[in-house]
C-alpha cells in the first residue's frame, strides 16, 4: 500500500504526459504513417523479446528464501554461544566456510586484524601439538526486502588469515567491499494470484560470524584491545 | 439500385480492421508509456542492505509492477479518448451504427489491452538487464516460488484483467461524459456513495473498492469479479451511447 | 418507390425548432436540390435522414426504415460534407481502399480516375489538404461509394469555379450511368439547376415548396410597369415579393397562375424569375430587403 501511495504523484505526472502524447492528435498527425508506426512497434516488441532472452543469461543463482523464521531450528541457536560452551564439534559442517592449518612452535601468538571486528573464539586444547587450526564460521544472514526474506550468507565475502612469524593476521578481502545483489519480484497481479502477500516487511537479521582458533593448551595469546576475543569454557 | 443487406458482425469486423490501421497512435502511446515505466522501474521497487566493517551487502528489487500500473493508466486514458467526438467522427464517416461502433471499439480495446499486457509482462527482461547494468549487480537471485506453470498463466490473465478493468472504467467514464458533461461531477459522488454502501464498520471508505479486486487471492473469484465488472461496464456504456448523436 | 418519407418531422435544440413539422417525400432515383438560407435546417434535416441525429417528433423513414441507429440505412447511404474525417495514419489512396471494404457498390476505377483527374497526390494525408481539395476528395468518396442514397451537404465548399463545374458534370454523368437517389444541399442553385430534377425549398425548419425544376422555373413571374397599373392588377394575384423601384414604376414577383396576355395588354412587362432569385424571394421573412435596414437607420 505504501508503495502505491508513493507512486501516486508519479501517476499524476504520467496522466499529464499521456494527455500530451495521446489527446493532442495534432502532435502525431503528420509525423507517422501506418507503416512507420507498425515498424516502430514491431521493433519495440522484438527488443522486449530479445531482452527477455538475454536476461536469462545474466549471472544468477537461486535465492535461499526464508519462509518462516521460527520454523528453522538452526536459526534459533547462536553458534557463537554454542561454540563458547564447548560445542564446536556439534556445529554443522556447512557453517564452517573456511579452515586453515598452520604449524606453530612458538610460545606466544599475536592476533591482529585489518578491519575485521567481529568475534574470535579461542579454544585451548591438548589435542594439538605444534600447530594451530583456524576456522571461519559463517552463519545465516537474513535480509528482508519488501515481503521477501532470504539468506544471503553465501554471497558474503570469505576472509583470509596470514601467518607471519608469531602473528596471525586476519585479512579482509578488500577495502569497503560492496556486494550488489538483486532479484526480480513478480508483478503484483502475479503475486496476488499465487496468494503471495503484496505487503508486509521482510525480516533482516544475522547469525554469528566468527573465527574459531584451536591452539595448543599452553600457548600465550596476545591481541590488541579492539579485537573481540573470547575463550571457550571447558 | 438495390439495397444491400448487412450483418452486424460483418460491419463490426470491418470497423475493427479499420481501427487497427487508424488508431496506431494508441500503440505508439503504449510504447512511450511503457518505456517511461521501464526507465522509472530502474529506481527499484525496494531495497535492503546490510553493512559491517568489512563489506556492504545491497539487495534491490526489480519488478514490472510499475509498468503494469502505467499500462493500466494508458488503457484508461485511451478508452476515454476513443469515446471522444473526433474518434467517433472517423467511425461514422463510413458504415456504422452505435452498436457496431461500440462493439468494434471494445474488440479493438481488447486487442490493445492484450498487446499491452503482453508487452508489460515482457518488460521484466529489459528491466533486469538495465538493472544489471545500472546497479552494477553482481548476482541476480532467482526466487523460486512454489508455483506451477498454471499459476503464471493465472497471473498473466490477472494482469490482462486489471488492464481491461482500467479500459472498461475509462470507456464508461468517457461515454458518461459524452452523454452528459454534467455526469463528471456525479462520478466522485457515485464512487464515494458506493463505498459507503459496501463499507462495513471496520473498513474505512476507499480501501474497500481496492480490496475488492487487489486483495482477492482466489483466482476463480477474481476472474468472476473482473469479468462481471467488465460486462456491466461495457453494457452500461453501450446503453448510454445508444442515444448519442454523431457528426 | 419513395426513398425518403418525412411526416411532421421535428428536431429541437433546447427551445429552438431546427425542423418544424416538415413533411415531404423523395422518390427513388432522383436528384433533389435542398435549398434554403443559412440556418434554415438543411444540415439538420440531412443528418436526421442519414441517421446521425435522432428526430424529436414525427416520423422519418429512409428505405422504409427509421434511419437512426439503423445499420442497413448506414450501409446504403453516404453523407458527404466538409467535416468528413479520415484517419491521419492512412494516405488518400489507402483511405479509398478502406472505403472500398465498407461499401459493396464501390467503384474503384471511378475513384482512381477522379483522384488522378483532380491532381491528387495519393500519398498525401487528408488532413494536410486545402479546404477545396478536401471537399473534392470527399466528393470522390461520395460518388465512388455509389450508395442508393447519396447525400451531399454543401459539397462545393472551398472549391473553385472550375472544380465546381467539373463536380456537377461528374455527378450528372455518374448519375446517368448508375441512377440513384441523390440529395444536394447548396447555396449555388444557379450553378446546379441544370442537373437537378427536383427542388426542395426549406425555411425556418419548414418546407416552403417541393417542385420539379421545370415547374419551379415557371412558378413565378416578375410584373413590372407603372406603379398605379401594377397595383391595380395585384388584387387577384399571389404576391411573393414586392420591389419598389420608385414611385413611378415598380416590379412585383407573383405566382404564375394567370394568363399573361391580359396583363401584357395593360402595358405591364412579364419576365421570368430565375430559380435562385425565386428562392431568395420565397424565403424572405417579410421584413423587406437588406436595403430597409439602411433606410431605417438613415431616417432615425
Amino acid at each position: 500500500m505504501a508503495a502505491f501511495l508513493s507512486i501516486l504523484p508519479l501517476i499524476f505526472i504520467m496522466i499529464i504526459i499521456l494527455w500530451l502524447v495521446a489527446v493532442n492528435k495534432r502532435l502525431t498527425r503528420k509525423s507517422l504513417t501506418l507503416r512507420q508506426s507498425k515498424l516502430i512497434f514491431v521493433g519495440y516488441i522484438s527488443f522486449l523479446l530479445i531482452a527477455t532472452v538475454f536476461s536469462l543469461f545474466l549471472p544468477s543463482s537461486e535465492a535461499k528464501l526464508i519462509k518462516n523464521l521460527t520454523l528453522r531450528e538452526d536459526m534459533t541457536d547462536n553458534l557463537f554461544m554454542k561454540a563458547q560452551q564447548g560445542g564446536f564439534s556439534s556445529i554443522d559442517q556447512q557453517r564452517i566456510s573456511q579452515s586453515w592449518e598452520f604449524p606453530y612452535t612458538g610460545d606466544s601468538l599475536t592476533l591482529s586484524s585489518d578491519y575485521y571486528d567481529e568475534g574470535i573464539l579461542i579454544e585451548r586444547t591438548n589435542e594439538l601439538k605444534g600447530k594451530i587450526e583456524v576456522y571461519f564460521i559463517k552463519d545465516w544472514q537474513a535480509l528482508g526486502v519488501n515481503s521477501v526474506s532470504m539468506d544471503v550468507s553465501e554471497y558474503t565475502p570469505d576472509m583470509d588469515v596470514e601467518m607471519t612469524s608469531d602473528t596471525l593476521m586476519v585479512v579482509s578481502p578488500e577495502e569497503e567491499l560492496i556486494i550488489e545483489l538483486a532479484f526480480s519480484e513478480l508483478a503484483f497481479p502475479m503475486k496476488q494470484m499465487i496468494g503471495e502477500s503484496q505487503f508486509g516487511h521482510g525480516y533482516s537479521s544475522s547469525g554469528s560470524r566468527f573465527f574459531y582458533i584451536r591452539v595448543p593448551q599452553d600457548l600465550q595469546i596476545e591481541f590488541s584491545e579492539y579485537l573481540y576475543v573470547d575463550y571457550v569454557n571447558n | 439500385m438495390s439495397l444491400t443487406k448487412v450483418s452486424l458482425s460483418n460491419v463490426v469486423l470491418k470497423q475493427y480492421r479499420y481501427k487497427l490501421k487508424a488508431y496506431t497512435g494508441v500503440f505508439m502511446a503504449l510504447m512511450v508509456v511503457q518505456v517511461i515505466g521501464i526507465l522509472l522501474s530502474i529506481a527499484g521497487g525496494g531495497s535492503g542492505s546490510f553493512s559491517n566493517n568489512v563489506y556492504t551487502l545491497d539487495v534491490t528489487v526489480s519488478s514490472s509492477s510499475l509498468v503494469i500500473v502505467l499500462t493500466m493508466i494508458w488503457a484508461f486514458m485511451n478508452a476515454i479518448l476513443m469515446t471522444t467526438k473526433s474518434y467517433r467522427e472517423d467511425d461514422f464517416t463510413f458504415v456504422s451504427n452505435r452498436l457496431s461502433y461500440n462493439l468494434s471499439n471494445m474488440v479493438f480495446l481488447l486487442t490493445a489491452c492484450i498487446i499491452g499486457a503482453a508487452t508489460a509482462l515482457l518488460s521484466t527482461g529489459v528491466i533486469r538487464i538495465l538493472f544489471y547494468l545500472i546497479h552494477d549487480v553482481d548476482i541476480f537471485l532467482t526466487l523460486t516460488y512454489q508455483v506451477a506453470i498454471g499459476d503464471y498463466f493465472a497471473g498473466a490473465l490477472a494482469t490482462l484483467l486489471y488492464i481491461l478493468l482500467a479500459a472498461t472504467a475509462g470507456y464508461l467514464v468517457g461515454m458518461m461524459t459524452q452523454f452528459n458533461k454534467r455526469l463528471i461531477i456525479l462520478l466522485p459522488v457515485i464512487l464515494v456513495g458506493l463505498n459507503y454502501v459496501v463499507q462495513s464498520n471496520a473498513n474505512p471508505g476507499f480501501v474497500n473498492i481496492l480490496k475488492f479486486y487487489f486483495m482477492e487471492y482466489s483466482f476463480t473469484v477474481f476472474l468472476l469479479k473482473a469479468i462481471v465488472t467488465i460486462l456491466i461496464g461495457s453494457g452500461l456504456a453501450i446503453l448510454l451511447s445508444n442515444r448519442l448523436e454523431v457528426r | 418507390m419513395k426513398v425518403i418519407e418525412c411526416e411532421g418531422l421535428v428536431k429541437t435544440y433546447g427551445s429552438i425548432n431546427a425542423l418544424d413539422r416538415i413533411t415531404f417525400s423523395i422518390e427513388e432515383n432522383t436528384i433533389t436540390g435542398l435549398i434554403g438560407r443559412n440556418g434554415a435546417g438543411k444540415t439538420t434535416l440531412l443528418k436526421v435522414i442519414a441517421g446521425f441525429w435522432r428526430e424529436t417528433e414525427g416520423r422519418v423513414k429512409v428505405f422504409e426504415r427509421s434511419p437512426f441507429n439503423n445499420l442497413e440505412v448506414s450501409m446504403n447511404s453516404i453523407f458527404v460534407d466538409d467535416m468528413m474525417s479520415f484517419t491521419y495514419t492512412l494516405n488518400l489512396k489507402e483511405v479509398l481502399t478502406e472505403a472500398q471494404a465498407f461499401y459493396p457498390n464501390w467503384d474503384a476505377k471511378l475513384a482512381e480516375g477522379l483522384l488522378e483527374y483532380f491532381n491528387f497526390n495519393p500519398r498525401l494525408v487528408h488532413q494536410s489538404l486545402s479546404k477545396g481539395k478536401r471537399s473534392t476528395f470527399n466528393m470522390i468518396v461520395g460518388l465512388a461509394a455509389k450508395c442508393p442514397l447519396t447525400i451531399f451537404d454543401e459539397p462545393t465548399t472551398g472549391m473553385d469555379a472550375a472544380v465546381r463545374k467539373d463536380f456537377y458534370r461528374a455527378l450528372l454523368k455518374d448519375y446517368l450511368f448508375s441512377p440513384r437517389t441523390i440529395i444536394i444541399s447548396s447555396h449555388h442553385l444557379d450553378e446546379m439547376e441544370d442537373i437537378l430534377e427536383d427542388i426542395l425549398l426549406v425555411d425556418e425548419g419548414k418546407k416552403v415548396l417541393q417542385l420539379p425544376v421545370d415547374e419551379f422555373k415557371e412558378y413565378a413571374v416578375t410584373l413590372s410597369g407603372k406603379t398605379a397599373i401594377v397595383m391595380q392588377i395585384l388584387e387577384d394575384k399571389d404576391v411573393i415579393y414586392k420591389r419598389n423601384i420608385d414611385l413611378d414604376s415598380c416590379s412585383v414577383v407573383v405566382r404564375n397562375n394567370f394568363s399573361h396576355e391580359s396583363v401584357k395588354r395593360l402595358g405591364i412587362n412579364v419576365s421570368p424569375v430565375t430559380p435562385s432569385d425565386l428562392c431568395v424571394y420565397l424565403t424572405n421573412q417579410a421584413k423587406g430587403g437588406i436595403d430597409d435596414v439602411f433606410n431605417q437607420s438613415k431616417s432615425v
